[in-house]
């Protein structure tokens, strides 16, 4: 079954709480004690003295050089009938175990090569047989030149009595260590990465090297074994990292109350280096003094975390800050009880450290509340970038709009010019026309079908306009189409064999509709005048394109009686005809003999690109 | 002899004189009507069918469509000539959709009325470059439709109308295409004819998808 570790820790506590209840008579709190020499197990009658375990013997017997041992009878009934096994919590600088007189294990000891603390319990089957019916005993030496010179109480009976103990410490006081050790450095690479690249974000940077502290912190409880030359400066870092974690977690619930003191952030860091500096350069015989002064006095950052929470549930009246004080007092009582375990003072030694949970949920309130804050940066984030989008789609239609309107004002000025251009038109074409026949008219010089021809003429005139200037209309050659249509039927009665021939013409003809109103005009002009005046019998119409340059050409040919090209008769309009064919740029030349008329039209062609 | 019977509705009075004094000055033609409002022709048509109806759209009490469109409905063979001040495309379009084959441009010389009417009963129809490409333009086959329901014009026909809208005459698009003039014209009417239908078929689906037919 997979359990939680948060789950496994509770469930070992509970374990240890109701089998150290269960378990009391495997459990020896009290042994005898003896100081005296090496290597061979004191006699029964030496001066053994009733001590209560755990016990220490370091205080009252400094400078001590001979080794102290431990003596505890238990009975066995039936030796053979079940395992059985010695199981001691706490063995901090290992020892050598005997039962009746032969070694049963022998833990590690602090020698000059290598520094040794055993944070992990220990245990060891007896074998069957070295144990006898009635009463055994068992022994412990313990090394004088340990610094401690501690032992806890033991336990002592059947397997499947004190392996579960044992089980449930290791469990607490060593695997819960590495996870801690690997889960904190894993978050604070992690952390530590992000805030590197938003060095602003203070608080990644805070609690990424709160949780690398504490990672490494926690790695004083996995390793337990030291190269003795390493020792001073494994203890270096350990205190750093002590140290760090305190000043870093508490400048982080400095500024999560709203606390900003920048001199107490220098004193803080001043505080840190102060003792790893002092054990780092005065050595080992500052280890002591550093132990026990410069760790009490970051129980003091505990004080100041608690008045932040204070201020920051009074502030902010949240459950996130209510955690938060609530780990910070528990934190606080945790350092205390730390201090004092390891002090050697006052609480029970057996007792597992307690800052390594209080640490734990101070870290976790922290990255809830980091988690939390990036959340809301994330949303704020997301509403500023959907603010940002409404606001561009606003800018988008206001530009669409003005987009629109200046398309409006351009159509509205090519409306303008074309209506300029019509009634300049009219003005020249169909309007000078109606009033010369007017005054005509008026004078008396036309008789009904004079009138009749004038009408016609602007007839012609306006449907010439309509063709040309009508949208959707395909330009020049649709309107000769036209145009040669519209007369057919007055050739036709005037009996006159109107014939049209088209050379490399293409499909369409890049004139302007201006251009190609002048030049239908004089066409019509000429086909008219041939009707009106020429007696021919047959009149050809000729388009077609010369190149080099590009020309769209235009001959009228007739076999009427001609005229006198030097003095044309009047009517004729052969001086409109030029003035038309000047203002459109093209060349208009007529010949005339008594065997007919020839006139051509070139209108120059705007060079292709 | 055989006659033809013509009816003409035109609001304009010296337009309708002028009209009715052509055809009867010619012998073989036999005026039947001269109407100027839509709501008489219509109760002529009613009575009899003429072989021509020349007909003005824009009557004081309607559209002269509707009466090309009645006359067509009653008798197939009805020639219709619309009389049209501009020859412009879209009025002259409409009235080829109505079902007229013929038109003619109210200042024509006297002599065009008659020889229109002859042209229209020997089977033929005048058709000017811009109605020719209109009418290209309109009966084009749409590009989301199937090849089979394309254009409805044959390729033969499409050919005249190209050359028709190029400005060529009849004689000389029958010449371009080794057939009669009086072919080409044949096939212009034709192709009127195929433009009424194409518009109703339209109407109708048009009509189909508003829901006014079940």
């Amino acid at each position: 079954m997979r359990v939680r570790p948060a789950a496994r820790v509770l469930l070992g506590a509970l374990a240890v709480a109701v089998a150290s209840a269960a378990a009391g008579q495997t459990r020896h709190r009290e042994a005898d004690f003896a100081v005296l020499g090496d290597a061979t197990i004191p006699p029964q009658d030496a001066p053994w003295q009733h001590v209560i375990l755990p016990n220490q013997w370091k205080a009252d017997r400094p400078g001590e050089t001979r080794p102290g041992w431990y003596r505890v009878t238990f009975e066995v009934s039936e030796p053979g009938r079940e395992p059985w096994m010695v199981y001691l919590p706490r063995l901090r600088e290992g020892g050598v175990l005997y039962v009746n007189g032969r070694v049963l294990a022998r833990v590690p000891e602090p020698d000059a090569k290598t520094w040794v603390r055993w944070m992990r319990p220990h245990a060891f089957p007896i074998p069957p047989d070295d144990l006898r019916p009635g009463e055994n005993t068992l022994h412990v030496r313990i090394n004088p030149a340990n610094r401690d010179r501690i032992i806890s109480s033991m336990h002592i009976g059947p397997d499947e009595e004190v392996r579960p103990l044992y089980e449930s410490r290791f469990f607490l006081t060593y695997t819960l260590a590495q996870i801690i050790s690997a889960v904190t450095l894993s978050v604070a690479l992690f952390v530590i990465a992000v805030w590197l690249r938003r060095r602003m974000e203070l608080d990644y940077g805070l609690f990424g090297l709160a949780c690398l502290f504490w990672g490494i912190h926690t790695l004083n409880y996995v390793i337990e074994e030291v190269p003795e030359p390493w020792w001073i400066y494994w203890r270096v870092v350990r205190y750093a990292a002590t140290g760090g974690f305190a000043v870093a977690i508490t400048l982080f619930y400095l500024r999560f109350a709203g606390i900003r003191p920048r001199g107490m952030t220098r004193a803080f860091a001043a505080y840190w280096l102060s003792g790893p500096l002092a054990l780092a350069v005065g050595g080992s015989a500052w280890h002591g003094f550093v132990d026990r002064f410069y760790q009490g006095g970051l129980l003091l950052m505990g004080l100041v975390m608690i008045g932040a929470a204070v201020r920051a549930v009074w502030r902010q009246r949240t459950a996130l800050s209510a955690a938060f004080l609530a780990c910070a007092l528990f934190g606080l009582a945790g350092s205390v009880h730390d201090y004092l375990l390891s002090q050697g003072l006052v609480v029970d030694p057996e007792g597992p450290y307690l800052l390594y949970f209080a640490a734990a949920a101070l870290l976790g309130v922290a990255a809830v509340q980091l988690v939390d804050r990036f959340a809301r940066s994330l949303s704020a984030v997301e509403q500023m970038n959907a603010t940002l989008a409404l606001q561009v789609a606003q800018k988008e239609r206001e530009l669409a709009a003005n987009y629109e309107k200046l398309r409006g004002m351009e159509r509205e000025r090519a409306v303008s010019h074309e209506r300029q251009r019509i009634m300049q038109d009219m003005h020249d074409g169909l309007g000078s026309q109606l009033l010369t026949s007017l005054a005509a008219v008026e004078r008396g010089a036309l008789d009904p079908k004079g009138v009749a021809q004038v009408l016609r003429d602007a007839m012609d005139e306006m449907r010439l306009a309509i063709d040309t200037l009508s949208p959707g209309r395909e330009g020049l050659l649709e309107a000769l189409g036209n145009l040669r249509y519209r007369l057919e039927p007055r050739f036709r009665a005037a009996g006159i064999e109107l014939g049209f021939s088209y050379r490399d013409v293409p499909e369409r003809l890049d004139i302007s509709a201006e251009d190609a109103l002048q030049i239908l005009r004089v066409l019509q002009e000429s086909l008219t005048n041939v009707l009106k005046h020429a007696r021919a019998k047959r009149v050809g119409v000729e388009i077609s394109l010369a190149r080099d340059p590009g020309r769209f050409v235009l001959v009228v040919t007739d076999d009427g009686g001609g005229f006198d090209t030097g003095v044309p008769p009047a009517g004729r309009g052969l001086t409109g005809m030029r003035r038309r064919a000047a203002a459109i740029g093209a060349a208009l030349a007529v010949a005339s003999s008594p065997q007919g008329t020839r006139i051509s039209l070139e209108y120059p062609l705007a060079p292709r690109p | 002899m055989e006659t033809i019977g013509i009816l003409v509705v035109e609001d304009e009075t010296e337009f309708l004189r002028a009209y009715c004094e052509a055809i009867t000055r010619e012998p073989d033609f036999r005026l039947v009507g001269a109407v100027s409002t839509r709501a008489a022709g219509m109760a002529v048509l009613e009575q009899s069918v003429p072989d021509v109806l020349v007909v003005d759209l824009g009557l004081p009490d309607g559209s002269g469509s509707d009466l090309i469109r009645r006359a067509v409905q009653l008798r197939s063979d009805c020639d219709c000539l619309v009389v049209t001040v501009f020859g412009d495309d879209q009025h002259v379009i409409d009235a080829i959709a109505a079902g007229a084959t013929g038109y003619i441009l109210k200042d024509s010389p006297v002599g065009e009325l008659a020889h229109c009417i002859r042209q229209m009963r020997a089977g033929g129809a005048p058709i000017s470059p811009s109605i020719a490409r209109r009418l290209l333009a309109r009966m084009r086959a749409p590009a989301d439709q199937p090849a089979a329901q394309g254009s409805p014009l044959s390729e033969r026909e499409t050919e005249i109308l190209q050359l028709v809208a190029k400005g060529l005459s009849f004689a000389e698009v029958g010449a371009a295409l080794g057939i009669s003039a009086h072919t080409v014209v044949a096939h212009v009417k034709k192709i009127y004819r195929k433009l009424s239908v194409h518009s109703r078929g339209e109407a109708v689906f048009e009509a189909g998808q508003l829901g006014l037919l079940k």
